[in-house]
């Protein structure tokens, strides 16, 4: 195990040196930069946009750009550039977004799996009962509906909530049941650590749900197809017939072979820390990582787009380690040379 | 009491307001509110839709930025919304010299920065100085240069600055105008450090009290992607008073909210919880009138008060050596006139503009109504008039899939592209060839990658590889409203001929007007030449104008103190934020 | 073997016998299929089942925005039953909301619904072969049938939910299956030769042994050559990164010796220890490559190398197939990982001990134990690709008009906000076809893998 960890190791360097090469080059031979848009600016010469370019060394050759991009990233503290936008570090910048972004991303994933895998486990035991059916349809319906479009839906929903409560209650004219976005009240810097805290939550309450709602239903439907897969096998008709106890035979026996799959994807739970829940950060008004990742994206702010990418790259070479050894750990008679 | 700190700084306002500032009277006609109607003290709350970059005034960049909403974007003179004159500001006044080469202000006294300092004419000096380095990159570098020569900004003495300009220039004013930042903080850092300095200066993780701000606001606090928090610059009021005497702004302070979705800002308006909201489109329009009229939401909303500063338009491309057939096609003013007959205006406002829009013929936005020229030749929607031209260039006979042919059989068909994602675009274009389809032009319509666009309109020489182009421009002078780089034929957006060389002699003959204009000083004089030049573009229509959406502004009843409705439009938007007051 | 082939083939004979007849036993999944067959069949026959063509909307009169006609079966002023009709509309603007509003105009007399339709000025085309004009619904003119209203544009929404079915059907099945080959077989191969590095090399001091063919010296000269390039790439990029960060540091060491021991292992492999590569490493390490090509620019790029010229529906499905060759990658570490659990399983080994090829095996024994999960996520990716459309329209990247998707339906309606509930709900209807379609694909992966899975049966 020792040299597989070893080898696992040294090979960071090649696969990282590959990643990176070539999401750079596929980012840069993308048409226009960063200061294409000024070009259409009626305000801005064209020769001070050429300027600007090369103040930013994109007029060097690709590689030369990349080279020099990654002697930033191989000091200590690492760099991952600067952003054309903001004109700072980009860790800097990304950083409050992360952490705002990684609430969403905790929150939900714990949610998630709290209550995906008991319903999945349930459908499976309950296999074509009116239960699994009801469970089964309503995860088909969230499947349908993107979550950019749900949450609109749930704005649209609370919105007309706080008019009925402000109506039923006689509340002032801007009291809110729940909020229509954001992720902190208005004026709340001055307030305690608790009720700052009771705050995020409140605000965190409906993005975090509609996550949830958008991952549950996929999740929930491979948790029942692997546990249908297992409750069928021998093994498990020789643990009910030695006398196990219907809970035991599924906790113990069961659901450790089931989870298998779950176990080899764990890898890529990982970078979703860094990358935001998507579109419902948009649409909630989250100030998370994708509507900044979004503009950079749209402005072609190319170090704040390998930044993120490095991070993920790494976290996810990172996560799939842990999962082989995971995989393992859960599963003895996987051997690894 | 949830913001003692506000109360703190109004106090401290009303105390300092006693010193001797040379003041300044913002006139009752600016605002609706009565005289002592107003009342002091609240918090406005607004919304942008970008996150904010920096808080450097020398490298911001985006629309809404921190040092032009602190600084009210005040400089020596400004404008005046209600008739567009330039009028003293932080100047009291100024002279012009003989050659009108030279504008002497005299520096308004008693001003002071936000931590106390006097603003003299080092400020505007070292400002200036900044801008104009090349190395620093700011955004307003290029507004300093008239045609490609320096302007001069030098010191008289502590109150008395001297602009020299290169050449007479229509738009002197507009360049004076700019915002002064402190020289005591800037300059010793830029001496020291140069360009390097000040571009680590002030960015978003400074300390927010180090932020120093000449105008109405300085920065409370700052939460990434989140909100921006301003409060009353305390210093300001000295020099800035209503009629009555009473220290400006009203307001303690703003709190402008981030929010990047269009949808997000329309429930945050309907819920209450930002004052001011701009709908674009009819359904966000329908559903503040929705709200309002049942009783759910307590706002005014001015739909159709303006048309915005924005124009869209498609453009042909001059330069196809390799394809002369288009070449000549794309050059002859007759096409182009025909092309601008089956732009169907009215069934863009319809479709894209939700029935609120203005047709636009001419690159002056019809929000600049003192400069349309009503008489200029209008080539509107009409089908017929178009197949007349076209058929005088030609185009006789249809061929079997009911395309025009000329009598070499060649078929009147063009690429027609617009950057994709832009829906409004998209939806103008398609109308567009589905009308030219109807007369027999086929026009293929392709959306392509916004940069791979910009790239195709700024490719140079005699041989360019687009047909058509549909794009929009904003921005622009107001005392000479025509684009430097886009009327002259050298200009860098001249973009139907990029050869560097006038082809048509129309063309050469608006680029002499545009000069003519851009040193003429007398604004009766500008215009005329304006008219003139509007009657030459709409001939020779280079650029084939589309129409534009219209500016409805709307807010929440709790803020009083907007313009009156005639002041309000696109340009001045609906209010100052010094004479806003909330009422409730 | 000659006995045997023939008691192969009857014994598959009944075991799809076998699975037919179980398949049919799921009530659910026939619904499923029959749900699709309609489904498929409208959008092949897009052209007949519209009233409309997709984009076809007049600027005169007006008609955006227009509400599902008023379908009459009986005659308003006598009451008596009648052909099915509708009344021409007028447009108005509502006072309030302004928005268009349309009322009746029965002025204009009574519109009879007619069936098999011909419509010369709006002709189609199936699969691009044959041409028609026959549709099975219509009005004549000037009346006009929404069955579920229209557009900004005046478009009806039907035909345009008919037409986008083509895309929205297709493009699911399409972006899943390159992947999923892909993944499939890469993953299988991944996990069950994993620990059983290959021979990359063949090295000079091996060559003169005796029982060296010709063969051996070709595929030495092939892979010594690769492994030569390999090392002046590295030197190259090595020299260039000395010199674009001047002179020397500690880092500038550290990647230097780096350097120098990758170039010493192979030519350490070229000249008397073969390079040995484990397929696992290869496979998985190029899994977390490609998992960093940043898709959105790929596909922004790849826009812009194809000619304008092409038509925007072909280059749609060809980008969808290209990014299904680097979208393999989560499927494949899923595939190895239960590879890597199944292929230690006794009857595994068992297989092995009774000298079944490894191919056999792989097909046989180890891919069906990942049948379930790659049913399930199929059944998945379906929807996924649909909505994922309709998130690159978002974008600007996805389908475009003349063309037209469920995607694309559902995210116009977002762009109306609010209004898209309240002024007009009927542009939520490609909403329900989504689920529709989601929801029969699923039964229909349940019935599949209900049937393929032996210890169901009964």
């Amino acid at each position: 195990m020792g040299t597989y960890i070893l080898r696992r190791i040294i090979q960071l360097i090649p696969t990282f040196v590959g990643a990176t090469l070539l999401a750079f080059i596929i980012i840069q031979l993308s048409p226009g930069d960063f200061f294409t848009e000024k070009l259409l600016d009626p305000k801005v010469r064209p020769e001070t946009v050429q300027r600007l370019r090369e103040q930013f060394g994109l007029n060097q050759p690709i590689y030369v750009q990349y080279l020099l991009w990654m002697k930033g990233l191989l000091q200590w503290p690492p760099q991952l550039g600067y952003s054309f936008a903001y004109q700072q570090d980009v860790w800097q910048i990304a950083l409050p977004r992360v952490l705002n972004s990684m609430i969403l991303v905790v929150a939900s994933t714990f949610l998630l799996y709290l209550v995906a895998i008991p319903i999945g486990i349930f459908s499976a035991v309950r296999q074509y009962s009116l239960a699994d059916r009801v469970v089964s349809f309503i995860s088909y319906i969230f499947l349908s509906i993107p979550s950019f479009f749900f949450a609109l839906i749930m704005i649209f929903l609370i919105l007309q909530l706080n008019y009925a409560a402000r109506d039923a209650f006689h509340l002032s004219n801007n009291a809110q049941i729940l909020p229509v976005g954001g992720m902190t009240s208005s004026g709340s810097e001055a307030w305690p650590g608790w009720k700052r805290f009771l705050d995020v939550l409140w605000h965190a309450l409906i993005p975090v749900l509609v996550v949830t709602a958008r991952d549950i239903a996929g999740f929930t439907r491979f948790m029942r197809g692997q546990m249908l897969d297992v409750l069928g096998q021998d093994y498990m008709r020789t643990a009910r017939a030695k006398g196990l106890s219907e809970r035991v035979s599924i906790y113990k026996h069961a659901l450790r072979n089931a989870v298998i799959p779950f176990v080899a994807g764990i890898g890529s739970i990982l970078p979703g820390l860094v990358s935001g829940v998507g579109f419902v950060e948009v649409v909630m008004n989250w100030p998370g990582v994708t509507p900044f990742y979004l503009d950079a994206l749209n402005s072609k702010d190319l170090y704040v787009l390998t930044g993120f990418l490095v991070i993920g790259l790494v976290l996810l070479m990172i996560g799939n380690l842990i999962s082989d050894l995971l995989l393992a750990w859960v599963d003895p008679r996987i051997r690894y040379y | 009491m949830k913001h003692p700190w506000l109360v703190l700084a109004a106090l401290t306002a009303l105390g300092a307001g006693l010193g001797q500032a040379q003041v300044q009277v913002y006139p009752q006609k600016w605002t609706v509110a009565k005289p002592g109607e107003a009342k002091r003290g609240g918090v406005l709350r607004t919304s942008v839709i970008s996150d904010f970059r920096t808080f450097n005034p020398f490298i911001t960049a985006e629309a809404g930025n921190v040092p032009d909403t602190i600084s009210g974007l005040h400089g020596l003179v400004q404008r005046d919304p209600s008739n567009g004159e330039w009028i003293p500001d932080m100047a009291t006044s100024w002279t012009i010299s003989p050659n009108k080469l030279e504008i002497t202000f005299k520096i308004r006294r008693g001003m002071k920065w936000s931590d106390g300092q006097a603003i003299t004419a080092d400020d505007w000096v070292t400002t200036f100085k900044i801008h104009t380095d090349e190395k620093v990159g700011s955004n307003s570098y290029d507004s300093f240069f008239i045609d490609g020569k320096p302007v001069k900004v030098s010191k008289v003495d502590d109150y008395t600055l001297k602009i020299t300009y290169p050449k007479t220039d229509a738009e002197a004013f507009a360049v004076a105008s700019y915002t002064p930042w402190p020289d005591h903080i800037f300059g010793p850092v830029y001496q020291k450090e140069g360009a390097e300095g000040i571009k680590k200066m002030w960015g978003l993780n400074a300390k927010v009290s180090d932020i120093v701000s000449p105008g109405p606001w300085v920065i409370g606090s700052y939460t990434p992607g989140e909100r921006l928090v301003l409060k009353r610059n305390p210093y300001f009021g000295e020099w800035n008073k209503d009629e009555a005497g009473n220290p400006l702004p009203y307001l303690d302070g703003q709190e402008i909210l981030i929010v990047k979705d269009t949808n997000a800002q329309l429930a945050a308006f309907l819920s209450g919880q930002i004052d001011l909201y701009s709908p674009s489109t009819v359904d966000q329009i329908s559903q503040v009138r929705k709200a309002v009229q049942d009783n759910k939401l307590d706002a005014t909303i001015k739909v159709n008060i303006s048309p915005n500063a924005t124009s869209q338009f498609i453009v042909f491309d001059w330069n196809k050596k390799s394809d002369p057939f288009k070449q000549e096609l794309f050059r002859s003013a007759k096409f182009r006139q025909a092309m601008s007959h089956l732009v169907n205006r009215q069934a863009v406002i319809d479709v894209v503009y939700g029935g609120f829009g203005t047709p636009t013929y001419t690159s002056i936005y019809p929000v600049l109504k003192d400069w349309v020229n009503p008489a200029a030749p209008k080539y509107d929607f009409d089908p017929k008039k178009a197949t007349q031209l076209l058929t005088e260039l030609g185009f006789t006979k249809k061929d079997n899939e009911g395309y025009l042919v000329n009598a070499q059989g060649k078929r009147l068909e063009f690429n027609l592209a617009t950057n994709a994602g832009n829906n409004q675009r998209e939806q103008m274009a398609r109308l567009f060839a589905d009308e030219a389809k109807k007369v027999g032009v086929k026009v293929n319509f392709n959306p392509i990658d916004f940069n791979t666009l910009v790239g195709q309109l700024q490719s140079k020489g005699d041989d360019r590889p687009w047909d058509a182009i549909l794009i929009g421009l904003s921005g622009g002078g107001l005392d000479w409203p025509f684009g430097s780089n886009v009327v002259p034929c050298t200009g860098s957006l001249h973009m139907y001929n990029t050869s560097g060389k006038c082809i048509d002699p129309r063309e050469t003959q608006l680029s002499a007007l545009y000069s003519r204009g851009r040193t003429e000083l007398d604004l009766a004089k500008r215009k005329e030449i304006g008219n003139q030049m509007q009657v030459i573009e709409a001939q020779l229509q280079p650029i084939v104008y589309i129409a534009g959406p219209n500016y409805h502004p709307a807010w929440n009843n709790r803020v009083g103190g907007q313009f009156p409705d005639k002041l309000i439009n696109a340009l001045y938007g609906s209010r100052t934020t010094e004479l806003t007051y909330i009422a409730k | 073997m000659a006995q045997a082939t023939p008691r192969t083939l009857s014994a598959s004979r009944t075991r799809s016998q076998v699975i037919w007849a179980q398949f049919r036993k799921h009530r659910l999944a026939v619904w499923g299929a029959r749900i699709l067959l309609v489904l498929y069949t409208m959008a092949l026959f897009a052209g007949f089942f519209s009233t409309y063509d997709a984009n076809y909307y007049e600027t005169y009169p007006p008609s955006n925005n227009h509400p599902p006609s008023k379908i009459h079966f009986r005659d308003p002023d006598t009451g008596a039953w009648s052909r099915p009709f509708v009344y021409a509309t007028k447009r108005t603007l509502d006072e309030l909301t302004l928005q268009p509003r349309y009322i009746e105009d029965k002025s204009q007399g009574k519109f009879y619904i007619h069936f098999f339709v011909r419509t010369p000025d709006q002709p189609y085309t199936i699969l691009r072969l044959f041409r028609g004009d026959l549709r099975l619904l219509g009005v004549d003119k000037p009346g006009r049938l929404f069955l579920m209203g229209t557009d900004n544009f005046g478009r009806d929404l039907w035909s345009r939910i008919v037409y986008g079915s083509q895309v929205s059907l297709t493009i699911g099945i399409l972006a899943s299956i390159v992947s999923f080959i892909l993944g499939l077989a890469l993953g299988g191969v991944a996990g069950f030769y994993s620990g059983r590095p290959a021979t990359m090399s063949l090295p000079l001091t091996h060559l003169f042994q005796p029982g060296v063919g010709a063969r051996a010296w070709l595929g030495a000269a092939v892979s010594t050559l690769l492994w030569l390039a390999i090392i002046a790439g590295i030197i190259a990029i090595t020299v260039q990164f000395l010199q674009v960060t001047h002179g020397f540091s500690l880092l500038s060491l550290i990647v230097v010796a780096l350097a120098a021991w990758a170039v010493w292992g192979i030519a350490r492999g070229l000249l008397w220890k073969p390079i040995r590569i484990d397929p696992d490493d290869v496979i998985m390490r190029s899994v977390e490559i490609q998992s960093a090509i940043p898709d959105l620019f790929l596909l922004i790029t790849l826009r812009a190398i194809f000619p304008p010229s092409i038509d925007a529906l072909f280059s749609f499905y060809l980008i969808t197939v290209l990014l299904g060759f680097i979208g393999w990658g989560g499927l494949a570490r899923i595939v190895r990982g239960t590879v890597l659990s199944t292929r230690e399983q006794d009857y595994v080994t068992a297989a092995q001990a009774l000298g079944a090829s490894d191919r056999r095996i792989i097909a046989h024994h180890i891919l069906p134990a990942t049948a379930t999960y790659v049913i399930i996520s199929l059944s998945l990716a379906v929807p996924g690709a649909i909505l994922g459309e309709s998130g690159l329209s978002f974008l600007g990247l996805g389908i475009r008009d003349p063309y037209v998707s469920w995607g694309l339906l559902l995210q116009s309606a977002q762009e109306g906000g609010f209004a898209s509930f309240t002024d007009r709900p009927w542009v939520l209807i490609p909403g329900f076809f989504i689920v529709l379609a989601i929801v029969a694909w699923n039964f229909l992966g349940d019935g599949l893998r209900d049937a393929f899975d032996p210890r169901k049966r009964q």
